[in-house]
């Protein structure tokens, strides 16, 4: 499949008068791994709940590998596996015999696949569930998901609590596995480093609404932190296309702009600027600058993003 | 070989042009030199492997590599003449200073040939 594996158009979801979704409108193609970021409850997992079927929407629509979220949920069901926060193993089976049973109700399950990961990774197969470290069961779990052969992988917050290792691994198999074939990854994570690495796209919710959305590569490309010498005038500087921000101080301003870095760069030299510098920002500056994060006043939400 | 900064402001696409056209220009790569697999270099730098495919894409546009997913990557470019021109452009201000130098100091050409012919000598040994 070539064209959009997930399509959703105006995807909504109130609980009473809490927005958890606002009006989500994405077209993501196959062979993607799309970051699904923000802060703890900004309304990643009820997006990731509405695509698979498991709570209907409010308002929108969607479809899944062509299938409607609503009325066709069991075929999407079949077709992607969806790794929840709350990994809910079966804690008293070994974990050979847990991949047996879990198996046991997938058609297109291939015990090679868990086979060969869990024996890359050194899992021990006649160890209990339990008696796994978390970096351990995440990868079970993760090598579980594979044995169904999904088109879709769909991951919340997959690498929470784990060491370094363990995610270095898991991003790791996730980049490899999406080459192969007509995959797509969605990985929802408050981790915008890892959103970074791994994504090619990437929207970052917040309070339920798109606050940035786009390829990555093209995101970093076009925000740009200048910083401008000189006496500049402010309040025009704020108005020009592609200027997001203005911040003077003292001699120095910095204008932070999400396109067009180089002419406005121009403009600001022939508005005044006696010098003009370009920085690249990385998606945790763009996210703070888009939320107004200001330093030392620490908000819960912006708190567990960064 | 290669190593990216996803944290960095710059896109990790331009990361990686930048230093395989680097290994390419400065001969660390050499044509016919393969490139890794878009997979085998995604996963082990731990980049999307879309990623690593439009940064060959953008080396294939400039010329320095020629390729496709089926049949792999490979450097076609090799340094041109103009760089061994360059060298010599760098080398040249320092001939040009031993000549002044040895000219002061009262040497004869064929002195300061027989004392460059000796000093390579015992460089090469």
């Amino acid at each position: 499949m070539n064209g959009a594996v997930i399509e959703t158009q105006g995807l909504s979801k109130t609980f009473g008068t809490v927005h958890a979704v606002e009006n989500i409108s994405w077209s993501i193609r196959s062979g993607c791994i799309f970051g699904l970021a923000g802060p703890n409850g900004a309304g990643k997992t009820t997006t990731i709940k509405m695509l698979l079927g498991m709570t209907r929407p409010t308002a929108g629509t969607g479809s899944v590998l062509g299938h409607d979220i609503v009325r066709e949920s069991v075929a999407i069901r079949m077709r992607a596996a969806f790794i929840p926060e709350d990994k809910l193993l079966y804690d008293d089976m070994s974990v050979r015999s847990f991949l047996y049973f879990y198996g046991s109700f997938f058609p297109n399950w291939d015990q090679r696949v868990a086979a060969r990961f869990l024996d890359a990774w050194k899992v021990p197969l006649e160890r209990t569930v339990k008696q796994l470290s978390k970096g351990m069961r995440a990868k079970l779990v993760l090598a579980a998901a594979l044995c169904r052969k999904p088109h879709v992988l769909f991951m919340d917050e997959p690498t929470i609590d784990l060491d370094p290792a363990s995610v270095e691994e898991i991003l790791s198999l996730i980049a490899g596995w999406v080459s192969d074939g007509d995959r797509t990854a969605v990985f929802a994570t408050h981790r915008l480093e890892e959103v970074e690495r791994i994504c090619d796209r990437v929207t970052v919710l917040q309070d339920g609404r798109e606050v940035l959305d786009g390829g990555v590569d093209d995101i970093k490309e076009e925000w740009k932190s200048l910083r401008a010498y000189g006496e500049i005038p402010a309040d025009e500087v704020r108005g020009w296309p592609g200027v997001h921000s203005v911040s003077p101080a003292g001699n120095v301003a910095t204008v932070v702009v999400w396109s067009q870095a180089a002419e406005i760069a121009g403009k600001l030299q022939a508005a005044g600027a006696t010098g003009v510098e370009a920085d690249g920002m990385n998606l945790r500056e763009i996210y703070l600058t888009l939320t107004n994060y200001k330093r030392g006043r620490l908000d819960g939400a912006v708190e567990s993003l960064v | 070989m290669f190593h990216v900064r996803p944290e960095s402001g710059e896109p990790i696409y331009q990361q990686l042009v930048r230093q395989i056209t680097h290994a390419i220009t400065t001969g660390a790569m050499k044509p016919g030199d393969r490139l890794p697999t878009v997979r085998h270099l995604a996963a082990e730098l731990v980049v999307n492997p879309n990623t690593v495919a439009r940064a060959y894409r953008e080396l294939d546009q400039a010329g320095l590599v020629e390729g496709g997913p089926r049949k792999g990557t490979f450097v076609t470019f090799a340094p041109p003449a103009m760089l061994a021109q360059e060298r010599r452009k760098r080398v040249q201000p320092h001939i040009d200073a031993l000549i002044a130098e040895s000219r002061v100091l009262g040497f004869s050409a064929e002195e300061l040939k027989a004392m460059m012919d000796k000093a390579l000598a015992q460089d090469g040994e």
